[in-house]
């Protein structure tokens, strides 16, 4: 099946993730992906067959558009699957947990989920080797030693690493080290007040 | 306040300066070796005193001090890490692909990057050239045109640390600029590369 132009396809495909804002990880298009490799594929059987017939500039001229569809196309899947997986890591980064987020399961194929895992792998291995954990503070250098927060998801008894034992119940304010606290804010148990 | 706070001071205006640099340079610089090693020493000094003094209730304000200024040192740290980090991944085939590159990175990120291109390469193989057709041009990876360099032309801020006095930028034969100290200029990153290396703007 030949499009009116080829990489028509491509650059379908391109505009959707472009058009997903980069937090988000949308469904890994099989369908588009198989129709640009079936284009890929009659484009080189194209290329195959016009190959003797070089000398006539007609034919020469196809023959180059052709072979430039097929590296555009291949060029066009690899910007897909490198998009795809700086959102994966990004990811990692944000949720600074081994786990894919539920909503996103179904949207990674299986390549990239080995992928994940990898990465998960080498990240953690690397912070162990030099020591920090490099995903905490993202976005700011500490301000206070202790935040206010709030429970917002029963969690029961919590013991800091002073010792203290904090009983979080729902909906109660609590005054703790930033540190103890930041975990917690992740996982939505606490909320961070002001 | 503390006779143990005072030595910490030059080391870590070094690490504020090798941290903006990753941060607003496009390129990657040699790894801090010493810095590093020295800057973690000094943490975990401050750390054993912090532990120390915890015990004695009166000292709670200033272990509280002490406690806050290794945390914001530590943020420094890991912000120098992780920038270097995510440069490491985003010119990954860029740096596997020139060997000079390589140097730059320490003994641990060196085995990061190591996996994290193995990972990324067998992820495009088995995603894309995997199922493209036999030729060296398609299954090639290493085309010129698809790594992703450094952009030496960004534009940056800069200040001049050290009198400069002539200096003439490479474009133009002609156009030449008196620098002198304290001048902060706005212009592409390779203009201003060679005078970073010799240290006299920041």
């Amino acid at each position: 099946m030949q499009q009116n132009c080829p990489c028509e396809t491509a650059i379908a495909l391109l505009k959707d993730i472009k058009r997903t804002p980069t937090s988000d990880l949308p469904q890994y298009d099989s369908e588009k992906i198989r129709l640009i490799f079936d284009e890929i594929i009659g484009l080189f059987d194209e290329v195959e067959q016009s190959k003797d017939e070089r000398a006539n500039p007609y034919k020469a001229c196809g023959l180059l558009l052709n072979h430039q569809a097929i590296l555009r196309n291949k060029r066009a899947l690899l910007i897909y699957m490198n998009e795809r997986i700086n959102r994966l890591q990004r990811i990692r980064w944000e949720t600074r947990s081994g786990v894919i987020p539920e909503q996103i399961r179904s949207n990674v194929s299986l390549v990239e989920e080995n992928f994940f895992k990898c990465y998960d792998q080498n990240l953690s291995e690397y912070m162990s080797r030099i020591g920090l954990d490099l995903t905490a503070d993202l976005e700011q250098p500490p301000k206070n030693l202790f935040v206010e927060v709030r429970v917002i998801k029963e969690y029961g008894e919590f013991v800091t690493e002073s010792g203290n034992v904090v009983l979080l119940r729902l909906n109660t304010r609590h005054f703790l080290p930033r540190v103890e606290v930041e975990p917690l804010i992740k996982q939505g148990y606490l909320q961070h007040i002001g | 306040m503390d006779t143990t706070t005072q030595p910490t001071i030059d080391p870590i205006s070094y690490l504020k300066q090798a941290w903006l640099r990753e941060k607003f340079a496009p390129e990657l610089f040699p790894f801090q070796q010493n810095l590093i090693f020295n800057i973690r020493n000094l943490i975990a000094k401050q750390e054993t005193i912090i532990s120390a003094k915890n015990l004695d209730f009166e000292k709670k304000f200033e272990v509280n001090l002490l406690q806050m200024e290794v945390d914001r040192i530590n943020y420094l740290l890991r912000e120098y890490f992780r920038i270097r980090l995510f440069k490491i991944q985003k010119y990954i085939f860029y740096i596997m692909k020139e060997q000079n590159q390589l140097n730059l990175l320490s003994q641990d990120e060196l085995q990061f990057a190591r996996k994290y291109f193995e990972s990324v390469y067998q992820h495009f193989k088995e995603t894309v050239t995997d199922q493209l057709p036999n030729t060296q041009k398609a299954k090639s990876l290493f085309e010129p045109d698809m790594i992703i360099e450094p952009n030496l032309d960004r534009f940056v801020f800069c200040k001049i640390t050290e009198q400069v006095g002539e200096f003439q930028f490479d474009e133009n034969e002609n156009s030449s600029f008196y620098l002198n100290k304290n001048d902060i200029l706005m212009l592409r990153y390779r203009a201003i590369r060679t005078l970073l290396i010799e240290n006299k703007v920041e």
